[in-house]
């Protein structure tokens, strides 16, 4: 059996090693899908609309301002109600704008907790079967969970350890896994 | 060719977002600037009329204006009087300075409404300058009523 150089850190902890990769790159933040979570476009969609409608809101009542401002009716009686009723109005998108997005946020929040609670829990209970030596145990979860490339992995892991203990008939791997 | 990750959706958006909030409160400042210009220029236009309207009631004896409002008189016959009092509060125009000054045209890099006197004051010519997006406008109040000038047709 080949001994592996185990690099630890300043606690003792195994570290890996910076060629394999293990570097965090601008790159893999901005240019790689894989390495964000799904779910965070809809969160990022979602303010960016918000806020480009309310600006283009305000925008439009800005407009009307200085219509009321500039228009004939601006020195009679009551010529500035509509300057004041836009600048309300204005207030008013604004604080709209940040409730709703306030609101979105806190929806998208726990859809992403669900998404990612959820697995999490079915995973570390599919691990847990594995640990006891049970590779046959199976526990789906939802398509659109965040954590399915981990499970799905998880789940040729229990495969392949399952094959390896076939092949060699009661092995040490799993010895060495119930240890 | 990488995907583009929405993390670099998110890094543009939020500049945009960042560039688009300054812009629209440096657009809300200067709208509250311009509509306080326009609102000095109102209140000195309704005190002067009111106040020849008041003048007009004493010429003819009346001592109560159609709504009650006793004529007190007393009409300033001077533009510094004028000025007095349509700014009583010493309030300041949106740049800077006196809310109203001694000129026909106003400021338009202050904001600050013309105010002139003819005729021992029984004529006030009022000016909102071409301030910011405002539009020049100009009135003459006298006794006999208000008249627009033809210069607030020109567009500043």
């Amino acid at each position: 059996m080949s001994e592996q150089t185990i690099e630890t850190g300043a606690k003792g902890r195994p570290t890996r090693g910076h060629s394999q990769g293990s570097q965090r790159q601008l790159s893999n933040l901005l240019f790689r899908p894989r390495y964000s979570l799904k779910f965070v476009k809809y969160f990022i969609a979602g303010g960016l609309a918000t806020t480009f409608t309310v600006i283009g809101f305000v925008y439009l009542r800005l407009l009307d301002i200085d219509e009321a401002l500039n228009s004939s009716d601006a020195m009679s009686v009551g010529g500035h109600i509509p300057v004041y009723d836009a600048f309300t109005d204005i207030t008013t998108i604004s604080i709209a704008g940040l409730a709703l997005f306030v609101i979105y946020a806190c929806i998208v929040a726990m859809v992403i907790e669900h998404r990612v609670a959820g697995p999490m829990t079915a995973l570390v209970d599919s691990i847990d079967q594995i640990k006891r030596g049970n590779f046959d145990y199976q526990r789906d979860i939802r398509k659109h969970d965040q954590l399915l490339p981990l499970h799905d992995a998880i789940r040729d892991l229990s495969r392949a350890l399952k094959e390896a203990q076939k092949s060699r008939g009661n092995p040490a791997l799993y010895v060495e896994l119930k240890e | 060719m990488n995907a583009v990750s929405h993390h670099a959706v998110a890094a543009i958006g939020l500049t945009l977002v960042v560039c688009g909030s300054l812009w629209a409160k440096h657009a809300l400042d200067v709208r509250f600037q311009m509509a306080l210009t326009h609102a000095h220029f109102t209140e000195a236009v309704q005190v002067s009329r009111n106040n020849m309207l008041a003048e007009r009631r004493i010429e003819t004896g009346a001592r109560f204006t159609d709504t009650g409002v006793p004529t007190l008189g007393g009409q300033p016959s001077s533009t510094g009087e004028w000025i007095a009092l349509f700014n009583e509060r010493a309030r300041h125009a949106p740049e800077g300075g006196a809310a109203f000054i001694v000129n026909s045209d106003g400021n338009p890099a202050t904001g600050a409404i013309g105010v002139g006197a003819t005729n021992y004051g029984k004529e006030v010519q009022i000016s909102r300058p071409s301030y910011r997006s405002l539009k020049k406008h100009k009135v003459i109040i006298s006794r006999a009523g208000v008249h627009q000038s033809a210069s607030n047709r020109i567009k500043s």
